[in-house]
Order: C-alpha cells, then sequence, then structure tokens
C-alpha cells in the first residue's frame, strides 16, 4: 500500500532541500558526497515499506538530476547507480536486520556501496581505470561521513523529528517548448561524433548561450570542475610526446588531446543537459505528477538564517515552515534552437 | 542507542576499513609497461598495451617503430647499418633497441621502481 502523495512529496522534497545544501559545500572532485540527503531517507526506513521507500529514493534521485541539471549527461548513470545502490542496501539492512543494527551501520554500508558502485561506473563510462586510485580517499570520506550521518540520524529520532507532511502547492502552469528541447537531444547525440577540442569548446559557448536563453542560471564550477578532474587524472597516464615532467605528473600531446576531447563532450552534455531540464514537456503518470509536486515544494522551503544553530536549522525544515515559490524565469526557444543548430553544424561539420 | 546494535555497527565499520586498505594496496594497473622513445624530435611514451606504430625524425630521415602485441619492432630506419631493424622484438621491461646514427633509442619501462622481487 502506497502512502499518500502529500507525505511522499514531503520526504522526496527534504532529501532534495539537503542535497542542495550539500551542492553548496565546496568539493574536490564532482563525487565526494557527504550524502545530507539521505537523512530523511533513514528516519523512515523503519517505519514505510519498500514500495513507498523506494518511490521517495527514486524521487529523490531524478529530481537532484533534475535539480542539478545532469539527467542528460554519462553523469545522471554514475549518480543513479550510486544513488539505487545505497538505497537498496540500506532498506536491505534494515529488513535483514531489524534492530540489530543501528542508523550509523546502516549508513555505513550504505555510504560504501554508493561509492563503489559510482566507482565502477566512473570507470567504465567516462574516466576509465585510473579512477580507483581515487577510491580509498572516497570511500574514507564515506565511512567518515556515514557515521556522522548515522548520529545525526539517531539525534533525529530521539528528538522524535520527523518530516512533516506539507499542503501541497498547485502546479504553475509550464510552457512547453518541444523544439527547442529536441534540438537540444539532437546536439547531445551530435556530441558522439566527438569534434576536435577548439570545436567542442565552441559548442559549449553556444551551449552556455542557449542554457542562458532556457532562463537558467549558469554556474560555471561544477563543469570546470569536472574538466580539470580529467584533465588531471591524464597526468599519471602520458601518452605521445612528453611535453612537461614534473614527479609522477607528466602532460603528454596525446593524452591530453584525449582528455580535453572527453572533459569537453562531457560538459557540453551537461551544458546541454541543464538546459533540456529546463524545457522538459509534460509526461503524464502518477510518478511524473509526484516528481513536479516534490520539485514545486523544493520552492517553498524557508531558508536558515544566519546564527542558527544546526539542530534548530533541521527542526525548522522538518517542521514545515513555508514561503512563497519564486517564479521560474521566462525561456526564449529561438534563441536556443539557433544555438543548438549552429553546435550540431559544428559537430557534424567534418563529415560533410 | 541499545548495547546489542554495537556489534553490526562495528562490523558495519570494520568491513568499509578492510574495502579502503584493499583499494590503497592494489596497483592502480595491471599492465603498467609502456614504451619510451627517445630522439632528436622529443621523448615519447606510449602503452605497451595498444598497438600502434610511430614515427620519429632523427638527423637522417624519419626511424619507424611498431608497437604490436606488446613487442616493440624497428618497421624502418634510414641507417647504413640497418642492426636496429634487425634487431629482435622487445618485450621485457627495461630492454632496449637504438639506432644510434638517428639518434633513436627506444625502451620499455614500468611505472614506479623496477622491483626485483616481482616478475
Amino acid at each position: 500500500m502506497l502512502r499518500r502523495d502529500e507525505e511522499i512529496c514531503s520526504v522526496a522534497s527534504l532529501c532534495l532541500l539537503f542535497s542542495m545544501a550539500e551542492y553548496l559545500i565546496p568539493k574536490p572532485l564532482p563525487f565526494f558526497k557527504l550524502g545530507l540527503a539521505n537523512l530523511p531517507l533513514l528516519l523512515i526506513l523503519s517505519s514505510w515499506n519498500w514500495d513507498s521507500y523506494l518511490l521517495v529514493a527514486l524521487l529523490k534521485l531524478l529530481g537532484s538530476l533534475l535539480v542539478g541539471g545532469t539527467l542528460f549527461s554519462p553523469i545522471a548513470v554514475i549518480t543513479a547507480s550510486g544513488g539505487i545502490a545505497s538505497a537498496l542496501v540500506m532498506k536491505g539492512l534494515e529488513s535483514l536486520c531489524k534492530k540489530r543494527i543501528s542508523f550509523v551501520g546502516i549508513s555505513v554500508m550504505g555510504a560504501l556501496a554508493s561509492n563503489l558502485v559510482q566507482l565502477a561506473s566512473a570507470s567504465l563510462l567516462v574516466y576509465g581505470t585510473f579512477i580507483w586510485a581515487v577510491a580509498p580517499l572516497l570511500c574514507s570520506i564515506g565511512l567518515v561521513s556515514g557515521i556522522t550521518l548515522g548520529f545525526l540520524a539517531t539525534a533525529c529520532e530521539k528528538q522524535g523529528l520527523v518530516p512533516a507532511e506539507m499542503v501541497l502547492p498547485s502546479l504553475a502552469k509550464k510552457e512547453a517548448h518541444p523544439i527547442a528541447f529536441t534540438l537540444l537531444a539532437l546536439a547531445v547525440f551530435c556530441l558522439c561524433f566527438e569534434p576536435r577540442p577548439f570545436r567542442l569548446f565552441l559548442i559549449w559557448i553556444l551551449l552556455l548561450v542557449a542554457q542562458k536563453g532556457a532562463g537558467k542560471r549558469i554556474h560555471l564550477v561544477y563543469p570546470l570542475v569536472l574538466l580539470f578532474s580529467l584533465l588531471f587524472l591524464s597526468l599519471f597516464e602520458p601518452v605521445g610526446k612528453i611535453l612537461w615532467s614534473w614527479g609522477p605528473f607528466t602532460l603528454a600531446s596525446q593524452s591530453l588531446v584525449t582528455a580535453l576531447r572527453k572533459g569537453l563532450r562531457l560538459i557540453c552534455m551537461v551544458t546541454a543537459s541543464q538546459s533540456m531540464v529546463g524545457l522538459m514537456p509534460h509526461i503524464p503518470g502518477r510518478f511524473f505528477r509526484l516528481l513536479s509536486e516534490t520539485l514545486a515544494a523544493l520552492g517553498t522551503y524557508q531558508l536558515p538564517k544566519k546564527g542558527q544553530k544546526p539542530m534548530e536549522v533541521v527542526r525548522n525544515l522538518f517542521s514545515g515552515t513555508r514561503q512563497e515559490a519564486s517564479v521560474p524565469r521566462k525561456a526564449h526557444p529561438i534563441l536556443i534552437s539557433v544555438m543548438c543548430i549552429l553546435a550540431i553544424a559544428l559537430c557534424i561539420g567534418d563529415l560533410l | 542507542m541499545r548495547r546489542t546494535t554495537w556489534i553490526l555497527d562495528i562490523l558495519a565499520i570494520l568491513l568499509s576499513l578492510c574495502v579502503i586498505v584493499f583499494l590503497a594496496t592494489r596497483r592502480p594497473r595491471g599492465n603498467a609497461a609502456y614504451v619510451r622513445i627517445q630522439s632528436r624530435d622529443g621523448v615519447y611514451q606510449y602503452p605497451l598495451s595498444t598497438d600502434r606504430t610511430i614515427s620519429v625524425m632523427g638527423p637522417l630521415g624519419p626511424t619507424v617503430i611498431q608497437i604490436k602485441d606488446r613487442q616493440v619492432i624497428f618497421i624502418s630506419s634510414p641507417c647504413p647499418g640497418q642492426d636496429c631493424v634487425r634487431h629482435a622484438p622487445l618485450t621485457q621491461d627495461g630492454a632496449f633497441n637504438a639506432c644510434l646514427p638517428n639518434q633513436v633509442l627506444v625502451t620499455i619501462e614500468s611505472q614506479g621502481e623496477v622491483d626485483d622481487v616481482t616478475t
């Protein structure tokens, strides 16, 4: 028996809020997550059944991919695999061990599962086997954050904190721009033709303009961190003419070009994905309705004020104090379409 | 927290630590061997695992080196003796071949120290 819409959306939007709060914390590589978003999941672990719990986990996952804008890029697969693995492990442990394991143990195992699965998919899809070199560091951070989260969840439970049910806000009418959306998808597809680095850079600029046209605010930090992480890792596997060498770092011509190509292609996909999530057409069905409601609810949380103690912040968030949602910015489909056509032309230009 | 949950919690933490130690101690790549080519052009480096053909310029002209099936041979070189071309294929870590007239030196090396214990 599934829980009611209000309960599901409350917990899911709370998870998203925590994951957004985490986004603000600077991280060396994009995948070093603290897992704050798992706090509400932990709290519903014992009282909710599998169906409702997994529904919340999926809403949390899809919601964070939409908010982060990475839904239509390889990053999505990496994040999704980690999220699903950790959700399954946590609920599985709780079902198997019941009261014999506390939030600390569950959270630690969830973090481990998430990190290992993310490393495996990251190495397969984007980074190659060398990503495993950061595995010990990543898993250590996961261990520490898992323990911390476990204690935090225990404290919340002791204080009787449960995500409060909320009245779901009415959904604002969203304009549909199917042509712009399709052209963006086509541009992402054409990136498979692997244009040369300079072209990829131009394509990225075009896609950034398209993102502005989609009404989405541009955050350059995330794509640049992704690009530099790939470039940095390429220093450990030099191929081609050696241009510069210092200690374990070696810069070589071919590995540099390959890393630039991979990196620029990745950030093009991420940037295009940002625009695409802003223009997504309406999809029927209960799941997508819940998703829309969760995202709408996300916009109504009251942000923590300066000087508030952490426990107070958490309590405010759980208690459901709300504010008016902000109005989404207007999209410019023609600008987006023009940018996409130019980008596609650059991608397939070599073939013509 | 009841005392009985400590057992499984500690087990979970220990399991994570074991995984971390395991990941930290295993080598990032099994085939870390690479081919290092030194010439008048500059220094080049390529993994031994991928087949490719490389041409480097020397004072006499181009020397062509081929990496195939984890073996390195000189395909052609503009030197009078052609000793480098007749040389046996390089396969082992530390093996080398050179075209001295054309100032080309090719060696097989691997990342980190050459370890006498591991083969």
